[in-house]
């Protein structure tokens, strides 16, 4: 239990760390960035308590919106995807999936791109809205959003791999 | 009461999400002002439909009092155009004061009004629907109640003159004296004019009216009259005390007024200023 819970936060700085240091200083096309850190929600145990999950989730966007000294953003579309996370797993795994963690998970990996790319979009597209704030500014957002996740998916599902059990 | 902790228990998730969702739009207003404002533009609309509703009813219920002011004004106007009527009889019309066709006047109606805080604001039924615009003033019957600050399409909030911060050019009636009239955040019908040389000489009842030094109010309209007058034993300035002649805990008409030359003098200033860098 405590060592679980020591994993968990270990996982929350690692995450933190490596997108202030490291992702944030990519800047595809000159807007792309890509949001590395939600590996921590993506991963976060199925089995784990939710009410965690969206008090670690708000606080990782908080610390990230710290970082990149942005207006909040983060912080609203972090908590938001920790909150629907049940759901995005339930649409992509049906409602008991194979495993508690997506590290082990033998799930085709169509279900598995499913969950990902969805968490991925769902978390950009609220926070590039809430960036601009603004309905005219649509195509902007939209851009940006798909661009993002796009990055995102692809660096995600690398890490992934690499840090999926083998069998 | 068991019931009210099951479904705190079982929506807790919810709760938590809700919770935390308004500290983050919290977070989100504190550390950007485009965010503030859109925010800001968002409350005008909501609270402006609510207490539009609510400001409709209760207008029925004074309907005697509002005719009866409305008719006070209109006799005091009518007044004013017959004195108007007699000089531009009696004297040629280049004497007649030409400001006047600067400036477009529309009315609108008070929907929420506050003047219990540090920073009060007024909400009124107009908006850039109908041609207000950001920065124009905003009058009652008997004197200035603020300036716009923000506009949705039908409704606008105005900073209320009763709004710590704010200062106003004023000067008074008929004599050469300019000060700066500010509002110290107690007593919403008593403001302090500063920074008046105690070498004009005034006295406790004269008028105190804008200066109109600034783009925001036109010259000469009434704002408060002296009380109270101190003569300081060091420094320069007086300490004067002026009670409004607006009473702005109770408004429901205002007007708002279009300087349609403010552009060209914020232009003028602007340029003026940048030349003595």
């Amino acid at each position: 239990m405590v060592q679980d819970s020591l994993r968990v936060l270990l996982g929350f700085f690692i995450a933190a760390l490596l997108q202030v240091l490291i992702f944030d200083n990519i800047n595809l096309f000159g807007f792309s960035c890509p949001a590395v850190y939600l590996f921590f929600i993506i991963s976060y145990r199925f089995d784990s308590s939710q009410f965690t999950l969206i008090l670690l989730g708000f606080l990782l966007g908080f610390v990230i919106d710290i970082f990149q000294n942005t207006s909040g953003a983060n912080t609203i579309a972090t908590l938001l995807i920790s909150f629907i996370r049940p759901m995005v797993i339930r649409f992509s795994f049906g409602v008991i999936p194979d495993s508690n963690t997506l590290l082990s998970m033998k799930s085709r990996m169509g279900n598995q791109a499913v969950y990902i790319g969805l968490m991925i979009l769902i978390h950009q597209f609220a926070l590039q809205s809430i960036a601009y704030f603004d309905v005219t500014h649509i195509t902007l957002i939209l851009r940006n959003s798909l661009v993002n996740t796009a990055l995102t998916f692809i660096l995600l599902l690398a890490t992934l791999n690499l840090t999926k059990k083998k069998n | 009461m068991q019931w009210i902790l099951n479904i705190i228990i079982q929506k807790r998730n919810l709760l938590l999400f809700l919770f935390l969702l308004g500290i983050g739009i919290v977070f989100s207003s504190y550390r950007s002002s485009y965010h503030q404002t859109k925010l800001q533009r968002f409350g005008i609309v909501i609270s402006g439909g609510v207490f539009k509703s609510i400001n409709n009813s209760k207008s029925y219920l004074s309907l005697t009092e509002s005719n009866q002011s409305l008719l006070a004004e209109n006799s005091a106007l009518r007044q004013e155009l017959l004195q108007y009527k007699q000089t531009e009889n009696s004297i040629s019309k280049s004497t007649l004061n030409p400001e006047l066709s600067n400036y477009l006047v529309r009315s609108a109606s008070v929907v929420k009004n506050s003047y219990a805080k540090a920073r009060n604001i007024l909400i009124i039924d107009k908006g850039t629907s109908d041609g207000i615009l950001k920065d124009m003033s905003v009058v009652g019957p008997n004197g200035i109640i603020g300036i716009v600050k923000q506009t949705s399409d039908h409704f606008s909030s105005v900073i209320s003159i009763l709004y710590q911060d704010f200062r106003i050019n004023a000067k008074i009636q008929g004599k050469g004296a300019f000060g700066s009239l500010s509002w110290e955040g107690r007593d919403p019908t008593r403001m302090v004019l500063s920074d008046v040389s105690i070498i004009n000489t005034i006295s406790v009842g004269d008028t105190i009216e804008t200066g109109g030094m600034s783009a925001y109010f036109p010259k000469g309209i009434p704002i408060g009259t002296i009380i109270d007058l101190e003569t300081p034993t060091s420094g320069g300035y007086y300490n004067i005390e002026v009670a409004l002649l607006n009473n702005l805990t109770d408004l429901e008409h205002v007007y708002i007024i279009e300087n349609k030359k403010r552009s060209e003098f914020i232009d003028l200033q602007k340029k003026s200023e940048d030349g003595t860098r």
